[in-house]
């Protein structure tokens, strides 16, 4: 596109059709459209998102940027349209469309060791990409990176900024703590909305993310199953996104049965996700390349499926309608990729005999160094038990961090362990 | 039973033909832009040498980064199980390997069998591998297959601080202009290179056999330096640049049977 249209009528086009709703009005109709085979839950993800863009743009509701551990139950209670700039930046780089946006950031100075997926962000909100928020929340919840990306955008939009530092702990004096910030929360938002805080309206999203939650624990039982019913490779794409932004929301609960159907289905009639299925594998990290790439080609080559991965537990306990606080403080406390690493290898070690697991791949996105950090020690863990697992360096948005023949040649050797144990 | 193991690394392409387990002939050449064709002129001058015929070539693996790109080759296989399989044949002491190729650089942990247990890579950058030598062979105007005996006649220590490639050889370029001799300056490079591998050496299980492959492990330089700082028995194959080609053609006498 660069040797045919020059850079500042590639800027006027893509600035005219990202800042207005229609274009996301056109993208659901014809997205619909184009998509009409895929699957339902697919659909209604493609409608979810570009509706919440589209009622964005057009300020309908206050607009809140969050990180995507913010409790999303508490937006919908205060009626606010959450936007998730991570999430957003997955899609950008999904389209392809991600190295202008880096080129954008790292020519404002946006260092190169900044998270691809914040440098996505930000050179989309210095485009005016994005719709403009109406406030900033974010929690310090696994990313650390996260917390100066927001607080820039409350800068640079001139916006409040609202920060859920999580204690490390998991205590009672934690979990106290926590629950009064939440409560501080939600007076911060009623005070800048002018909307008072309804505890109805709370109780009734924490409801429905008690209904989706059921319907997600109820997916990831099926998917015991061998062989897998739902691909984890498409798991961690567009389901990934309403884990994290539709919890407390109809649509979210409408999506999960939608999503538990097409898995049940699969399940009964015993269609898995690669044919004659021979390795299972178990995907850390909550991520993986959006862009194009082999990886999962090569697990095609192999029979290999991702059967699960670590970011779709349910770690949380059913909310608790007469403590509203409680539940969400308790799940933010539960994460167990928080806190200690012991806390994330007994889950990893569960998960690996639920889901009978052959080998696993950390996922090393670049910008992530809480979870990068611990890789070595959950291998050398494993090791020990005889479970292979291989460290897979990359990023998930930036392609220039790709290279087709070292990732081709890592996966490969690591499929040729697992197929000599078989 | 005539086989042949194709390894078409970044540098250099190398062909193994073998009857009955038994090396008959090999060839080493440059590896050229037409991956396919390269393999395919390998292939012919290694049955030119050994004087066998082209079908009589029953099963042909290939390996290395451009394995799948050679349409005749009757299966791929990646270079970690070719090295493995060939340091267990030609050294069934071996448990540890450590590559050293033109592009990139492993650790390969093997078991009693030769079958891998786990691996190590250099991440994405040319430091520690056969390249990093050759741009510092071309700053210090030098032939690369000189490098070995020169850093043997090395006297005094010179500590090179750069890993990355680019930034290495300007300060190769400022140690001699600032008078450094070029025998000390290549000791230090196969000091930083040895370093950057350890830290995967370690990384696995420190065994007692550890076979040195690749083109690298032809440097005298690079071979003194690894044996002070592993200080464990170092298997050197008589031809280091076969190791991953012999496994390929082992794996193709495999499929053959």
């Amino acid at each position: 596109m660069d040797n045919i249209i020059n850079s500042d009528l590639k800027d006027r086009i893509i600035l005219s059709l990202a800042q207005s709703s229609f274009t996301y009005k056109l993208i659901r109709k014809v997205g619909s459209y184009y998509f009409r085979k895929s699957d339902s839950s697919f659909l209604f993800w493609l409608n979810f998102y570009t509706r919440q863009l589209e009622i964005a743009y057009q300020k309908k509701k206050p607009v809140v940027w969050a990180s995507i551990f913010t409790p999303s139950e508490l937006l919908y209670a205060l009626d606010l349209i959450p936007l998730y700039p991570e999430m957003i930046s997955a899609s950008v780089a999904a389209l392809n469309l991600a190295g202008y946006f880096i080129e954008t950031a790292e020519s404002n100075f946006y260092s190169l060791d900044l998270c691809s997926f914040y440098r996505v962000a930000s050179g989309m909100y210095l485009k005016n990409c994005l719709p403009r928020p109406d406030m900033v929340i974010s929690t310090s919840l696994l990313c650390d990176g996260s917390v100066k990306f927001f607080q820039n955008v409350s800068r640079y939009y001139g916006c409040d900024y609202y920060l859920i530092d999580p204690p490390y702990e998991r205590n009672q004096g934690s979990r106290k703590y926590l629950i009064n910030e939440l409560k501080k929360l939600v007076q911060w938002i009623s005070k800048r909305t002018n909307e008072q805080f309804s505890p109805i309206k709370l109780r009734k999203t924490l409801e429905l993310a008690n209904q989706s939650t059921l319907l997600i624990k109820k997916i990831n039982q099926i998917r015991e199953k061998v062989p897998a019913p739902l691909s984890g490779w498409n798991a961690l794409a567009y389901p990934l996104y309403m884990y994290f932004a539709s919890l407390g929301s109809r649509d979210g609960l409408k999506f999960y049965e939608l999503l538990a159907q097409e898995v049940k289905n699969n399940a009964i009639q015993g269609i898995g996700v690669v044919e004659k299925e021979r390795i299972r594998i178990l995907w850390l990290h909550q991520l993986r390349p959006y862009y194009p790439n082999i990886i999962w080609q090569i697990m095609l080559d192999y029979k290999a499926v991702i059967a699960f991965e670590e970011i779709s537990q349910v770690f949380w306990l059913e909310y608790d309608l007469t403590q509203l606080f409680s539940g969400l403080a308790d799940k933010i406390l539960a994460n167990p990729g928080a806190g200690t690493l012991s806390r994330r290898i007994s889950s990893i070690e569960n998960l690996i005999k639920k889901y009978k697991i052959d080998g696993v791949i950390h996922f090393n996105q670049r910008g992530c160094r809480q979870s990068c950090g611990g890789a070595s020690m959950i291998k050398d863990y494993l090791k020990a038990k005889g479970i292979p697992m291989l460290i897979l360096d990359g990023d998930g948005i930036d392609k220039r961090n790709y290279s087709e023949g070292q990732i081709r040649t890592r996966l490969e050797a690591f499929f040729e362990i697992l197929s000599q144990n078989r | 039973m005539v086989v042949a193991g194709i390894d078409i690394g970044a540098i250099t392409t190398k062909v193994v033909l073998m009857n009955e387990q038994k090396i008959e002939s090999y060839v080493v050449i440059k590896s050229r832009v037409g991956i396919n064709q390269n393999a395919r002129e390998c292939f012919e001058q290694v049955l030119q040498n050994s004087g066998y015929k082209r079908k009589e070539v029953t099963s042909i693996v290939a390996t290395g980064y451009g394995r799948i790109n050679i349409p005749f080759a009757h299966k791929c296989v990646t270079e970690i199980t070719c090295h493995a399989k060939g340091a267990h044949w030609l050294n069934p002491a071996v448990r540890t390997i450590i590559d050293i190729g033109g592009q990139d650089s492993k650790v390969i942990s093997i078991s009693e069998s030769g079958q891998v247990i786990d691996f190590m890579m250099n991440d994405k950058c040319a430091a520690g591998t056969g390249r990093f030598l050759e741009v510092m062979a071309q700053a210090l105007e030098v032939a690369l297959e000189d490098l070995g005996e020169l850093s043997l006649q090395s006297k005094k220590k010179v500590h090179i601080s750069s890993m990355c490639t680019v930034f290495a050889e300007s300060e190769v370029i400022s140690l001699i202009a600032d008078g450094y001799r070029k025998e000390d300056i290549i000791h230090g490079l196969h000091e930083s290179i040895t370093n950057r591998i350890y830290s995967m050496v370690v990384r696995l299980p420190v065994t007692d056999v550890i076979a040195l492959t690749g083109g690298v492990a032809k440097n005298k330089g690079i071979i003194l330096s690894f044996k002070k700082k592993i200080k464990k028995k170092l298997y050197l194959p008589p031809e280091p640049q076969i190791v991953g080609a012999i496994g390929a053609a082992l794996i193709a006498h495999d499929l053959a049977k």
